[in-house]
């Protein structure tokens, strides 16, 4: 009957040890990493400069004549063809800058978009820390209870032993 | 023997109080568990919800970014156009065409 009773006490103490509270494992956060982006440059020299054109400079009669006497400036098809190209360079660069400016606007939108992460970590950081504050004051305050009622029962249990002591003595 | 039995009952009584305040912190500590379960989940939904913010805003990030290389590729495209057609341009021998080209850029 007594080997029973310690069996049984030592499956039940088992029992126990074997209900302990599984470990705490921390969900993962989720993983965020940005690349770096490299700078930008505007390369235009890309763009296909034309010569400088050749004037021909004239008087009223159509006569070739130095810059300061002239009336009108005479263009070949060769050198008009330089100027349109210039125009053709102007339309160009106006596209770029409408694009530049989709660029500009795009990575401003990217800081913006970082700023608000950047918000929202420190509030999960708040948040974090005051679980983790939460955590530590329950720890404490149930520490204390555990504590208090160690002592108390322990002080309780060595009165009561005391006392059943004495009574014993004295009822012999 | 009546101090005996008086002596015990003093112990029972003591036993009992002893019952009854332990049975007092252990409610108390009940207490305070489930109200630290309830802040420990109200924090976690907390900070799932901004995880999720924080996905959605990492999402804008990559399609902006996407976006960015996409405008790079257009300004690439566009210097390319323009070159074959300022190519055009030098090469033209008309003046009707080169005077339209002109008025249309103007």
């Amino acid at each position: 009957m007594v080997k029973k009773i310690i069996i049984l006490c030592l499956i039940i103490s088992f029992l126990g040890v074997g209900c302990s509270p599984p470990k705490f494992i921390p969900k993962e956060p989720p993983i965020v990493q940005f690349e770096r982006t490299p700078y930008y440059k505007a390369d235009l020299t890309t763009i296909i400069q034309p010569e400088k054109p050749v004037y021909l400079w004239t008087d009223e009669n159509f006569k070739p004549t130095s810059i300061n006497d002239a009336k009108y400036l005479v263009l070949t098809k060769k050198e008009f063809a330089k100027f349109v190209a210039q125009l053709k360079i102007k339309e160009t660069f106006k596209e770029i800058i409408g694009k530049q400016e989709v660029l500009i606007n795009t990575n401003i939108d990217i800081i913006n978009s970082l700023k608000e992460y950047v918000k929202l970590e420190q509030m999960k950081a708040k948040e974090y820390r005051d679980l983790w504050t939460d955590s530590e004051n329950a720890y404490r305050q149930e520490k204390y209870y555990s504590e208090l009622n160690n002592i108390m029962m322990k002080g309780f249990l060595g009165f009561i032993s005391i006392g059943a002591l004495v009574a014993l003595i004295i009822a012999l | 023997m009546k101090n005996i039995i008086l002596g015990i009952l003093g112990l029972g009584g003591l036993a009992g109080i002893a019952y009854l305040l332990t049975t007092f912190i252990n409610k108390k500590s009940d207490i305070l568990k489930a109200v630290h379960k309830i802040t420990q989940d109200i924090g976690k939904k907390k900070v799932e919800v901004i995880e999720k913010k924080q996905i959605i805003v990492k999402q804008k990030i990559e399609d902006d970014e996407r976006l960015s290389e996409q405008t790079k590729k257009e300004i690439v495209e566009i210097k390319k156009k323009a070159n074959e057609e300022i190519k055009e341009i030098l090469v033209k021998d008309n003046f009707k065409e080169l005077a339209k080209e002109a008025d249309e850029l103007w």
